[in-house]
């Protein structure tokens, strides 16, 4: 009978012990980074709306686990020297879902690619080729157009090294590179078009090119810098410098 | 029964707490900090200097009067002995003066010295060069030439210093040179070749052929591990590429540093975004010069002597050589076979983004010196008539040219010239 209580007792001890730990883990695991992600959020847009700083589109929510790559421009995929196409389409064809047959049989693997807007202006329709839903912003298929007409394009292709040496890590938050680059870089009445996450690295004269996750954040008045989504360093660059 | 199945209750219940205090105990943010012993310290080490050591007058020109001249070039004897005497003394008093200030009648006619900077020197480094009291606020940001003179008539020694492009000309109404100072700095000349003005005494050029020194100085190469170690804050993440030409990369998808084994060169570049606010000329230097100081340092004499202002500023040092203390020493200049002899900076508002220079570090052994000869007089008139950019020279100099060899870099001193542009190039 005592040994009876006895358990009773542990049980009712051990159910509360249950409990109070696992109210803990749920802190630790979920609320914390759920309360701390809106505290963020919130001093983020306060710190914009204090500089007068506006965004043109919403800052993206998501940090995936991401960790740098290797790619390989393999030769025979890629087109240097412009390609003329033997029947040229219109600019609008490339909006619809599924790309038209024949324009696949034009250009190889176009379904890779996705639409850059800050790289693209008048008469050149810049796409990024995709790695695992994350753009290359190095890896462009360019589209060449006149009056809506597409007539040509160059293409790099990049193949991923499947080396996977390298740990993958959860990226930082838009909010943070943004944050980081409002208090110290950004001038008051900034204008900021997009913010994107996406793979960037230096462009050597080599077959094997290495790109770092990097938060691409382009502002109206064309500048465009980069937060290096893991390690959060900040650079540069020019779009009209751009080779 | 039910004793069996609170037994049980209890048992998973133990289970379960010790289950969530293991995820609690190893569930805290995996930081990956540098390990202690990945971070080495950089052991690309050379000679720190500071900015001041940096900056020299190229030449110094000595007035003899009846329209004779000699030249003194960096490391010289009597270069070291004038400069020297000029730091001692002090400078104050500025005034300007009128623009129809002639340097004709001083140059050929009164005793007199003139000293060159290749660059306009930022006054503030200037004063920590000499000791000069900047009295008068509407001195000029920068100085090039500075000219001390004896007026014949009065028996006075008077000092000019001229602004960057030598528009403005002011006096140092207030030095304490004495004329005897004066007498016996250009008595040094006496004894040394004589020069003779040319193009209105932009340059100037020697009556007869001058002695030079030719060295065999032995080398050694900085290591691409060496390099790598000293620029990436974390060697550890940084890959190894190898371009289509053989040269060697290091990327850490940001920073990147090229090795071009074939030219014993290399670049390291590094984006980053300048986060300071506007930096003026002498700011920039100072952090070029630091960087440097921290990145491989400055193995032997450089001299600042190249800026270029864009969107990036960028600053060339160019390395000077002599065998032997006491002697003159020239710069190296690149050839055709081989890039050396300058260290480039890129810099954006205070933030170093490109760094460049060579592989190859001469080591304090000269192997072997010998005498050369430099063509003088006639022959070099010749030289310079025979050279198609004739009309953009801005100074006329001798210099080292270079050639590598397996155990030693062998340096010939040859004419050179400076051009409008600024462009250095040999002229044989």
């Amino acid at each position: 009978m005592e040994w009876a209580r006895a358990k009773t007792i542990l049980i009712i001890t051990f159910f509360l012990l249950n409990v109070i730990l696992g109210y803990q883990l749920w802190i630790t695991k979920v609320a914390d980074s759920y309360f701390e992600q809106a505290g963020i959020r919130e001093e983020v847009q306060q710190l914009l709306r204090s500089k007068n700083i506006r965004l043109e589109k919403e800052i993206p929510r998501e940090t995936p686990q991401l960790r740098e790559i290797t790619v390989t421009l393999s030769g025979d995929k890629n087109a240097i020297e412009p390609v003329r196409l033997e029947r040229p389409f219109k600019l609008q064809q490339l909006a619809r879902k599924r790309i038209a047959k024949d324009i696949e049989k034009q250009i190889p693997f176009i379904d890779e690619y996705e639409y850059d807007p800050i790289q693209s202006r008048e008469g050149l329709y810049v796409m990024n080729q995709l790695y695992e839903q994350w753009p290359m912003f190095e890896i462009n298929l360019n589209l060449f157009y006149e009056e809506d007409e597409v007539y040509q394009f160059t293409a790099t292709y990049a193949e991923i090294e499947s080396s996977l040496d390298e740990e993958e890590v959860k990226v930082l938050s838009a909010y943070r590179a943004i944050a980081f680059l409002a208090e110290n870089v950004l001038a008051p009445g900034t204008v900021i078009e997009e913010v994107r996450l996406g793979y960037h690295g230096q462009v050597f004269d080599s077959d094997i090119q290495v790109l770092a996750p990097k938060w691409r954040i382009a502002l109206a008045n064309g500048e465009v810098y980069y937060v290096h989504a893991i390690s959060g360093e900040l650079e540069q660059t020019r779009l009209n410098e751009k080779p | 029964m039910k004793e069996k199945f609170k037994t049980v209750i209890l048992v998973v219940l133990i289970a379960l707490s010790l289950y969530q205090s293991y995820l609690l105990a190893y569930s805290k943010p995996d930081f990956d900090p540098v390990s202690q012993d990945e971070y080495v310290e950089a052991e690309w080490i050379g000679e720190p200097k500071e900015l001041e050591q940096l900056v020299f007058p190229t030449e110094m020109i000595l007035h003899l009067s009846e329209g004779r001249h000699t030249v003194l070039y960096p490391g010289f004897q009597f270069y070291n002995l004038v400069y020297d005497k000029i730091r001692q003394r002090t400078f104050g008093g500025f005034r300007e003066i009128s623009t129809d200030f002639s340097t004709i009648e001083m140059r050929d006619r009164q005793l007199g010295l003139e000293i060159r900077f290749r660059q306009p020197v930022p006054i503030e480094t200037l004063t920590k060069l000499m000791t000069i009291r900047p009295d008068n606020p509407d001195l000029p940001q920068t100085v090039r030439r500075i000219w001390i003179t004896i007026e014949p008539e009065s028996e006075q020694v008077r000092t000019f210093f001229s602004s960057a492009h030598e528009s403005v000309w002011y006096e140092a109404t207030q030095a304490d040179l004495t004329v005897r100072d004066v007498q016996e700095m250009v008595g040094f000349g006496e004894f040394l070749p004589a020069y003779h003005p040319q193009r209105n005494g932009n340059y100037y050029l020697p009556n007869e052929p001058i002695s030079a020194v030719k060295a065999k100085v032995a080398y050694n190469r900085y290591t691409p591990e060496q390099l790598q170690k000293s620029l990436f804050v974390d060697p550890a993440s940084s890959r190894h590429l190898l371009e289509r030409d053989g040269t060697e990369i290091y990327t850490d998808g940001k920073r990147g540093l090229q090795i071009y084994h074939g030219r014993h060169w290399m670049s390291f570049s590094d984006p980053v975004a300048p986060m300071d606010a506007y930096h003026d000329l002498r700011e920039s230097l100072l952090a070029s010069v630091k960087f440097v100081n921290r990145h491989g340092g400055w193995n032997g004499i450089y001299l600042w002597s190249g800026l270029e202002e864009d969107v990036v500023r960028q600053f060339l040092f160019r390395q000077y050589y002599r065998p032997y203390a006491n002697q003159q020493a020239l710069p190296i200049l690149p050839t055709d076979a081989l890039e050396f002899g300058y260290i480039r900076l890129g810099i954006q508002r205070g933030t170093v983004t490109h760094y460049e220079r060579s592989l190859i570090e001469l080591e304090d052994e000269v192997l072997e010196v010998s005498e050369a000869t430099l063509p003088g007089g006639h022959e070099l008139i010749q030289l310079l008539n025979e050279f198609e950019r004739s009309n953009e020279i801005r100074a006329v100099f001798p210099a080292y040219a270079p050639r590598l060899n397996e155990q030693y870099v062998e340096l010939v001193p040859k004419w050179a010239a400076l051009l409008e542009n600024g462009e250095e190039v040999f002229l044989h």
